[in-house]
């Protein structure tokens, strides 16, 4: 099915254009230095789409590992019990009026789903005891006295002493290299907004990877904090999105990329 | 038929504290055949270039920074300034909406404090910007409107924070 997206010279999105443009997240940034179409039809058209069932194995997995965070914050254990009870509350609520296409494999990626949060839970690194600085906190940074936009986000986990906690699933094993040079854009703005949010210099990043392999595993890739280099990165990143946006350069970027999109048809169709 | 040249010369540089300024001038003239046009425009580009260039060097105004095109809110790795008496740590915003939460659902300070002190160890006040975003956040899990499914992914919440993804 074609979802005709509206053109972009209407000035009934001028209004959502200005809003794009005075804040700005990481994943709208990695969006944008992806595909601007594709930013476009998400952000400016915001045409809806139901999550694909790995963004929704994600989303469940991310929802229980926030939960357990919670619950350490609170000086609380989460036994085993609890954990499969937050997940099936999450996995059946979280879904309801989302058509996602499960093709008939809803119960192997519950299986999936589940599997990982045990799997994290048995081999974290993070102690039982451990209390979180922050757990799933909302950031924002004013950089207007820059010329840039407010850059907003939120945090997964930071762990005492200044460590930032990504939590990702992916289904294949994270190269530590490559994924640094994937991740930067958020990284750098995770640094930024802590560093904004608390007056201190993070201590560094780990991305706590749960695989999907035929043997589940955990892979948890530490990061060193931000450079300057990767500041000024983002910066002129944030740049170049503003002006992009602001002159509605929302132009395809074909490529093998395209395989996976959701808004194939809507960019095949327009024109 | 007259043949009009516009020639427009552009110059952006990037500056300390990650500023950075542009200049440019456009100019219009008329030549009166096809034979002038190349001439003609070597000599506008000239003559912009060197135009542009002189006044481009005149910076003016530039954000306060540490001159090596950085620009992040500095951080130490030392501890944040402790507040005083009625000032607080975190953002005005992030403080009117803390009362606003506490003036609404008419809760006794004094809890609020005690959550503070449960989760950060220490008072509404002290709490930095970060601090004061999980504590909002909590208050709005405990008082605030339940969240509900799709729509802008703020839950149907009164208290907007806005979409952060």
């Amino acid at each position: 099915m074609i979802a005709v997206a509206p053109q972009s010279n209407g000035s009934d999105t001028k209004t959502r254009l200005e809003v794009l443009t005075e804040e700005v997240s990481a994943s709208r940034l990695s969006l944008w230095t992806s595909c601007r179409l594709k930013f476009y039809f998400r952000y400016v058209a915001q045409i809806e789409k139901p999550a694909t069932p790995a963004l929704y194995v994600g989303k469940t997995v991310h929802a229980v590992l926030q939960a357990w965070n919670l619950a350490r914050w609170k000086s609380q254990v989460l036994d085993a019990d609890t954990v499969k009870a937050v997940f099936t509350q999450r996995w059946d609520e979280d879904q309801a009026g989302q058509e996602i296409a499960w093709d008939g494999d809803e119960q192997k990626e519950r299986t999936t789903a589940l599997g990982l949060v045990e799997l994290y839970l048995k081999e974290s690194p993070i102690p039982q005891d451990e209390k979180p600085m922050a757990v799933e906190v909302r950031l924002e940074a004013d950089l207007g006295k820059h010329g840039l936009p407010t850059l907003i986000g939120i945090v997964d986990l930071v762990r005492p002493g200044g460590k930032i906690v990504d939590f990702k699933t992916s289904a294949q094993t994270p190269n530590p290299e490559r994924v640094a040079h994937q991740t930067e854009i958020q990284i750098t703005s995770y640094g930024l907004l802590y560093r904004d949010g608390t007056g201190q210099t993070e201590s560094g990043f780990e991305l706590h990877h749960l695989v999907k392999v035929k043997v589940p595993k955990l892979v948890v890739t530490p990061l060193p904090p931000i450079t300057e280099n990767q500041e000024t990165r983002l910066f002129r990143q944030i740049e170049s999105y503003v002006e992009g946006v602001e002159r509605e350069d929302f132009v395809p970027s074909p490529g093998i990329q395209c395989l996976s999109c959701q808004f194939i048809n809507e960019c095949r169709a327009r024109h | 038929m007259a043949i009009i040249i516009e020639a427009n010369y552009s110059k952006k540089i990037g500056l300390p504290a990650y500023s950075s300024h542009a200049y440019s001038v456009t100019i219009r003239t008329e030549v009166s055949d096809l034979g002038q046009v190349e001439r003609e425009s070597a000599q506008l580009y000239a003559l912009l270039q060197e135009s542009v260039d002189r006044n481009i060097q005149e910076v003016g105004f530039t954000p306060e920074g540490n001159g090596n095109g950085s620009s992040a809110p500095r951080a130490t790795n030392g501890h944040a300034s402790q507040p005083n008496g009625d000032q607080w740590a975190c953002s005005d915003k992030q403080r009117d909406l803390i009362l606003k939460i506490v003036d609404e659902h008419h809760l006794e300070k004094n809890a609020v404090e005690a959550l503070a002190k449960e989760m950060f160890e220490k008072p509404v006040k002290a709490l930095n910007k970060m601090e004061a975003s999980g504590l909002i956040e909590n208050l709005l899990e405990t008082y605030g409107p339940k969240k509900t499914n799709g729509g802008n992914g703020n839950g149907g919440r009164s208290y907007q924070r806005g979409a952060r993804r």
